[in-house]
């Protein structure tokens, strides 16, 4: 089934049962904070996967970022649990750190672009280059799970 | 990730004034069982050894070494066998360890039946290496110890939304193994009635506790949500048809709306429940026809296929190439 289909597919299996898809809608949890004038320091969080399979993962996005120098670091991590039942098991080869290179600040989104620089841990469908988008005010982040779009939570 | 790392932390449930905590204490990966096996030993008869013999693998501690290097001692390990379909054990193998002293530990079987308790294997040494070190008592065998884990599956693929392009996550990773080698006699007279399932207890404050339990494949991992993970985890099969999840309804119904979800028949659900591992052990070991898992057994295509109603039906994901052909059969550790 190539990734169109399987979209498709989880789009209209989401679309048969209200109450799985329901059940599956998981609490999440995260951070947003202002350490000091010009440093943001975050921590978004979501379960995978989605509706209507159960959660079994939670994907963590955080970091700290100097927003005047557009420098910082951001890590991607999954960790074994669903978010409100969190381990602090990390799914060996999914660690991914990001050294932030810009900051583009816009009304409440603040796009941060960033390297890997640790190439090899990148799967196919992954690029090096990473974009992860904070809105401020819906306190959501935008960011890829191997190469996946996912949204996750921020406070 | 056949129930691999199921309910790694303890969750608290309130209901009321009351609140309680299930699932392991400390989420110990030592006791978190990761898949349970059956079937008939392949080479049987042909070298002398007695004839009728099963082998029973019961793999715990994922990611192994890595979080734990050794079984619970304290803990049991248990092999649960059904002969009549009822859903209770008439039969347990049940294993159990030293503490680890050093780099030594040993493993411990007894076999439990309504006419009472036999030791059936002792003071059996745990393989922490390479070496497969087994133990042989009459026509018992056991394996405990690291070896590679036989699972194989694109675990990436399904925390990914079933988008199975990341190849086999299990490729790499052990598993602390208990492999035994059993007479069919010793599983009862019925094998067209014979089931199976794995439990794992813990102590906790003195006291043995439920912590995991495995039969089919993912089963608990697909189906189930949230705290009803370790619910599901704490039930016996028996109390899987009229067990009530945290939201009210029964596991029955939780599992045929999560069938109706995926687009598979939610009356799978009462194929599903109990969960057992069918286990005929006068007919070949197949587990696409419910009877029994051999190590090679596509369990996640089987899967996918039946609660999907063939949506999908395969991870891409093909069977290891390191299991062996004779005794423990789970190949050497990586």
């Amino acid at each position: 089934m190539n990734p169109v289909d399987r979209r498709n597919f989880l789009k209209l299996a989401a679309k048969g049962s209200a109450l799985a898809a329901a059940a599956a809608v998981l609490p999440l949890s995260g951070v947003l904070e202002w350490t000091s004038q010009g440093t943001l320091k975050f921590r978004a969080v979501t379960g995978l996967p989605r509706n209507p399979l159960p959660t079994y993962a939670s994907f963590v996005v955080e970091g700290t970022v100097d927003l005047d120098r557009g420098t910082g670091i951001v890590t991607k991590s999954l960790y074994a649990g669903a978010p409100q039942a969190m381990s602090n098991i990390l799914f060996p080869g999914t660690a991914r750190t990001i050294r932030v290179t810009s900051v583009d600040r816009s009304a409440n989104l603040m796009r941060l672009q960033g390297v890997v620089d640790v190439q090899d841990a990148l799967t196919a469908r992954e690029n090096r280059n990473v974009t992860i988008v904070i809105d401020t005010s819906q306190k959501v982040a935008h960011a890829d799970f191997l190469g996946t779009a996912v949204v996750l939570q921020v406070l | 990730m056949s129930d691999h790392l199921d309910s790694p932390g303890p969750v608290v449930l309130t209901k009321g004034d009351d609140s309680a905590s299930v699932g392991p204490p400390m989420g110990d990966p030592k006791t978190d069982i990761t898949d349970l096996f059956a079937f008939l030993k392949p080479d049987d008869g042909g070298d002398g050894e007695l004839p009728g013999k099963s082998i029973l693998m019961l793999n715990v501690n994922p990611l192994a070494p890595a979080l734990a290097n050794e079984f619970e001692s304290g803990a049991e390990y248990l092999i649960k066998v059904d002969t009549d379909k009822d859903a209770i054990e008439d039969i347990t193998f049940r294993v159990t360890f030293s503490p680890k002293v050093g780099d030594r530990q040993t493993g411990r079987v007894e076999r439990t039946d309504a006419a009472g308790s036999t030791v059936v294997i002792s003071n059996a040494p745990v393989s922490f290496g390479a070496e497969a070190i087994v133990t042989v008592d009459g026509p018992y065998k056991l394996f405990a110890g690291l070896r590679s884990d036989p699972f194989f599956f694109d675990l990436l693929g399904f925390i990914d939304d079933f988008n199975f392009v990341n190849g086999d996550f299990f490729a790499d990773k052990n598993v602390f193994a208990i492999v035994l080698e059993v007479p069919n006699r010793a599983l009862g007279r019925t094998p067209a009635t014979t089931s199976m399932w794995a439990r794992t207890r813990i102590m906790q404050n003195g006291v043995l506790v439920n912590d995991d339990r495995v039969a089919r494949a993912a089963i608990n991992t697909v189906f189930n949500h949230g705290v009803d993970k370790n619910i599901f985890n704490n039930l016996e099969p028996s109390q899987d048809a009229t067990a009530l999840t945290s939201e009210g309804i029964t596991f029955v119904q939780s599992f045929a709306n999560t069938l109706s979800a995926l687009g598979g028949s939610p009356a799978l659900a009462n194929v599903l429940l109990p969960d057992i591992l069918n286990y005929d052990y006068s007919k070949p070991t197949d587990y696409a026809a419910l009877n029994g898992r051999r190590l090679r057994d596509d369990v996640i295509g089987i899967s996918l296929s039946l609660v999907t109603n063939g949506g999908l039906t395969t991870d891409n994901v093909p069977p290891h190439t390191d299991y062996l052909d004779h005794f423990p059969y789970a190949g050497k550790p990586h």
